[in-house]
């Protein structure tokens, strides 16, 4: 069936005549607004088809039953040393295993293995461990094309695939729900369309039906109302709250910026440095930004594990606001900018360091 | 690289944003006189701006839909631009009648109606499909969705207006009546008949 946007290569407009003037600084206005949404509208319809699969009971009650009955438990997985200990190596994910639900669950379609062998979540982020092993050439850097779905909104995920022997690659996944609020339990659905060898479907696709359907607990964790507020140069930064979990810490923050910063530069990006009262310095492990605007931005940034004999927690913002690169000048002699910056960009850059705002912990 | 006059559809439907950024600094003033044109009358900035935006988007994500080379491109954007206006505009004059419910209690419905009232323009869309020759669904896309009169539609098919006419007729009748047979009971059918 050819749908309207096909059906309309047949039938050309001539509207020619009804060009109007439009200003570069609108143009520019149009496209920024635009570069924003093709983000999200990917998004968003990845997250609308998974949401409408689990919406239908019928769909949710038959793939409950497919799920237990198809879903072998992995047990004669060949012991491969614990994934999260293979990604530590760098100092991320201390302590995830210890803390992590062993799940060993083995779903096999199209020749290729797939099996999840530990989950945690803390609240906000659901760290998965798997494993696919297959005798097909999935190359350097496989993707998995299909997301764990849970909670009730949007969210993201990253995930990174490592090869560690000829057929065999180790991943975590990780994903957020976008909820403002915590959640103490989620049920999982992961279903796994393909397999593909080069990001978004693209290279060699290996198609097949892998799921997976699970229940996590979140971690016990321990709240602390931060509710601090800095501000300096047009930046304003609020501490919002601190969660502390077995294995790390989850720092909730946002901040505003006046007309005048997101008028007159590209980029705002806020990270927090943290230090204890014993001279540690803690590691970012993942952090994200769920505003939508430049003009609030809602983040939360994920930790190392807090030192138990640590008493405070020291917060510095550091606000860095960048321009993008200049690609070429109009013929008027105005700069054209492009819509990225690139890492040894020579465009213009500003740090700036807010107050530190101490925490204490009890 | 970069986009140019020459690569520009290719690296759109390649989902490269330089494209994008490209169609719109050419397509602006095309897309924006069109939309103006049909939605100056209901004075709204933000409808039309929204509009604006979601005819790009349009674009973007239907470009692998778009065949042929980048020098009718710009017939291509200008006829989504007009649908799209004109679907906005509806909703908005839809939404301004107080009494839009009454309506639906009305037993016959215009094809034109049922269009407007689509939601989802899919069904109709495959109704269409389904139930017309290519010239007779052309005919109807062009009335129906882009609002255009005989006299423009028969220029453009080189048909005489009452040719054009006569099809319209005709076309409505089949789709009323394929309606009727394939939908009674199905969405369509409660929604429409």
């Amino acid at each position: 069936m050819k749908d309207i946007y096909e059906l309309f290569n047949d039938i050309e407009v001539h509207d020619n005549d009804k060009k109007i003037e439009v200003s570069d600084i609108e143009k520019k206005r149009v496209f920024k607004q635009l570069s924003h949404r093709i983000v999200k509208t990917k998004k968003q319809s990845k997250w609308k088809r998974a949401l409408s699969i689990a919406i239908v009971t019928f769909g949710v009650m038959f793939s409950a039953m497919f799920g237990l009955s198809f879903t072998a438990y992995a047990d004669d997985i060949p012991f491969l040393g614990n994934i999260f200990k293979f990604f530590s190596s760098d100092g991320n994910y201390v302590e995830y295993d210890k803390n992590a639900e062993e799940l060993n669950l083995l779903q096999e379609s199209n020749g290729i293995k797939i099996s999840i062998n530990d989950a945690i979540f803390d609240g906000k982020t659901l760290y998965i461990t798997y494993m696919i092993e297959t005798h097909k050439d999935l190359g350097e850097n496989p993707w998995v094309n299909g997301m764990p779905v849970f909670g009730d909104s949007g969210m993201s995920s990253s995930q990174k695939i490592s090869r560690i022997e000829d057929g065999k690659y180790i991943s975590v996944m990780e994903v957020d729900h976008l909820s403002s609020f915590e959640l103490d339990e989620i049920n999982v659905d992961w279903r796994i369309e393909s397999i593909s060898t080069e990001a978004n479907n693209q290279g060699t696709v290996f198609e097949g039906n892998w799921e997976f359907q699970f229940d996590v607990e979140a971690v016990e964790r321990q709240n602390l109302m931060v509710n601090e507020t800095t501000e300096k140069d047009g930046i304003t930064f609020t501490a919002d709250n601190i969660s502390i979990t077995p294995m790390s810490f989850i720092l909730s923050y946002s901040y505003t910026a006046t007309y005048e910063i997101t008028n007159n530069w590209d980029n705002v990006f806020v990270t927090v440095e943290v230090k204890d009262n014993l001279g540690n310095s803690y590691k970012t492990l993942n952090g994200r930004g769920l505003g939508d605007t430049k003009i609030l931005v809602s983040s939360i940034a994920t930790f190392d594990k807090v030192d138990p004999n640590a008493n405070k927690l020291i917060l510095t913002p550091i606000i860095e606001l960048s321009d993008n690169d200049t690609i070429g000048y109009d013929k008027n002699g105005k700069p054209i900018k492009a819509n990225y910056r690139s890492i040894d960009s020579e465009a213009d850059y500003k740090e700036i360091q807010l107050e530190e705002i101490i925490v204490e912990l009890k | 690289m970069k986009s140019n006059d020459k690569n520009f559809v290719k690296r759109l439907q390649k989902e490269k944003e330089d494209a994008l950024e490209y169609i719109v600094n050419q397509y602006l003033p095309l897309v924006k006189g069109i939309s103006f044109k049909i939605l100056g009358p209901i004075q709204n900035e933000g409808l039309l701006e929204e509009c604006i935006n979601d005819i790009f988007l349009s674009i973007w994500n239907n470009a692998k839909k778009f065949k042929g080379d980048t020098s009718n491109f710009k017939y291509w954007v200008a006829t989504i631009a007009r649908f799209k206006a004109i679907d906005y505009y509806r909703r908005a004059i839809k939404n301004n009648e107080v009494e839009a419910d009454f309506l639906e209690f009305q037993a016959d419905f215009s094809v034109e109606e049922k269009i407007i009232q689509a939601e989802n323009k899919e069904e109709i869309l495959a109704l269409i499909n389904r139930t017309l020759d290519p010239v007779d669904q052309k005919i109807i896309v062009m009335r129906y969705f882009l609002d255009m009169g005989s006299e423009e539609i028969s220029e453009k098919l080189n048909l005489t207006k009452s040719a054009v006419d006569s099809r319209i007729f005709r076309g409505r009748k089949k789709l009323n009546k394929q309606a009727k047979n394939y939908y009674l009971g199905g969405s369509l059918g409660e929604r429409y008949l």
